[in-house]
């Protein structure tokens, strides 16, 4: 039962990892009406992450657009063997958006204030509702990961924060930060560290 | 088992800015090439780093696209799907096409079809008329070589040596008729003219006849026609006569194809 809600807690229970392969092997069939769901399943992360790292709420929808149209396009050719659909379609958006702000506007970007608050950041439960499935799995996911960051000294979160949700490079970080380059790797090396020690249980599950 | 394994700090390093996307271009490849030569502990220590990086996107403040992007995905996918299913529907365009210019094609063979059973039966027509005119011709070119003939026979009889010439009037049912006989002893031939008789009925013809010593002798049968006012007949049974001396010449109307001996009205007569 423990280890029931710890794979419910990080979103590989049977029922949420399975309803995510059969939506994409529906996808895969060009079944539209699965991609609608499959957007409906993954809109509000994407777009969060997306908008996270672009920081603009117009270019943020153009890109989770975007990024659908790429599942749409690229769904038959994701091996099931070699990963969850989550982590492809996570990696997908976060890659999308982090080729888009380096790829243009990067100065506009740096003069950006970037506040980061960890009450802002945290995962907004509503607006799913239509899906209370999807719903416990990512409010489930979210907590876990919320609680392992608060365990890691904050100079060293801060800098993973930023690399992760802004998309910002160590070379931008330490402009950012005004910190020497050196200094955002190690806090960088040694945050990661902490983070995979934290979810190492849960990684193992998570596969 | 992490804990039982920890790579270099270079390693660590560039493992977890790349793990986080946050390495340079010439970082990135550098920590690409290490991987490509890393020991198996290594590897698993940067795929368990990679791991935990894929769970931070679970702490990301999540947000709530306009409804318009869904509405204009949903239309691009519609949009790409007819591609695919274009294949199948160009070529029933294509079909379409084809059918249509079968239907065009079909209906411009039925035209020409058409066209030329109408041409053909014009041609038909044209060859009948072409074939009438011929037979018409061929009947004149008969007639006139069937006249020139008798011409030729009645020019030839009358250049003969010795010819006699009998004259014949007409009787009391037809006084207008007159002709003659032109007889030639030597060749046993004779012409025989005959004008303004009337037209024999259907069952009737008019016989000629030399009479000799008050004997009539069938000298053979014609008809005439109301087109035929003035009419040449050859008569070749004379060889009966040629010794005797014939009195008179007679014609009567007797059935069809003639009596031994006159039975009907006497329309000529003519003696010696």
């Amino acid at each position: 039962m423990i280890i029931f809600n710890l794979l419910m807690a990080i979103g590989s229970s049977p029922e949420g990892a399975e309803r995510e392969m059969q939506l994409l092997r529906r996808i895969k069939r060009r079944d539209q009406q699965a991609l609608e769901e499959f957007y409906e399943l993954y809109k509000g992360l994407l777009f969060g992450m997306i908008l996270s790292v672009v920081g603009d709420r117009e270019e943020a929808e153009d890109l989770l657009q975007e990024v659908f149209l790429r599942i749409w396009e690229k769904a038959s050719s994701f091996d099931e063997s070699r990963g969850n659909v989550y982590s492809w379609v996570v990696t997908l958006a976060r890659n999308r958006a982090i080729d888009r702000i380096r790829s243009k506007g990067y100065k506009t970007r740096e003069k950006q204030s970037q506040v980061l608050d960890d009450e802002e950041r945290g995962p907004t439960l509503e607006g799913n509702a239509r899906d209370p499935l999807a719903n416990t799995i990512y409010a489930d996911r979210a907590e876990a990961v919320k609680k392992a960051l608060r365990e890691i000294p904050e100079e060293q979160r801060r800098v993973i924060e930023i690399a992760y949700y802004k998309g910002l490079s160590q070379s931008e970080i330490a402009g950012r930060l005004d910190l020497p380059l050196g200094t955002v790797k190690t806090r960088t090396r040694l945050g990661m560290m902490k983070l995979k020690e934290l979810l190492e249980d849960t990684i193992e599950h998570h596969g | 088992m992490a804990d039982q394994h920890t790579p270099d700090e270079r390693f660590q390093e560039l493992c977890a800015g790349y793990v986080l996307g946050a390495l340079e271009p010439g970082e990135r490849r550098v920590f690409e090439e290490m991987l490509e030569e890393a020991s198996e502990e290594d590897r698993a220590w940067y795929e368990e780093l990679k791991a935990s990086a894929a769970q931070l996107s679970y702490g990301v403040e999540r947000g709530e696209p306009s409804p318009e992007v869904k509405e204009r995905l949903m239309r691009r996918i519609a949009g790409r799907a007819q591609p695919a299913a274009g294949q199948g529907v160009a070529p029933a365009r294509e079909e379409d096409s084809w059918t249509r210019m079968a239907v065009a094609a079909s209906f411009v063979l039925l035209v020409v079809s058409l066209s030329l059973i109408f041409y053909s039966f014009y041609l038909s027509s044209q060859l009948g008329d072409t074939r009438q005119t011929v037979e018409r011709q061929e009947a004149r070119i008969e007639q006139l070589t069937s006249e020139l003939e008798q011409k030729e026979e009645m020019l030839a009889i009358l250049g003969s040596r010795e010819i006699n010439v009998i004259f014949m009037s007409g009787m009391e049912v037809n006084p207008d008729g007159y002709g003659k006989v032109i007889w030639d002893p030597e060749q046993e031939q004779a012409l025989l003219q005959v004008s303004n008789l009337p037209a024999v009925p259907e069952d009737k013809d008019y016989q000629l006849w030399m009479i000799r010593d008050n004997k009539p002798v069938s000298a053979g049968v014609f008809s005439m026609t109301d087109d035929m006012g003035n009419a040449f007949f050859k008569i070749e049974r004379l060889a009966d006569v040629r010794e005797a001396a014939a009195n008179a010449f007679a014609v009567t109307m007797e059935p069809k194809g003639g009596m031994p001996q006159p039975t009907g009205d006497m329309y000529l007569m003519g003696n010696m």
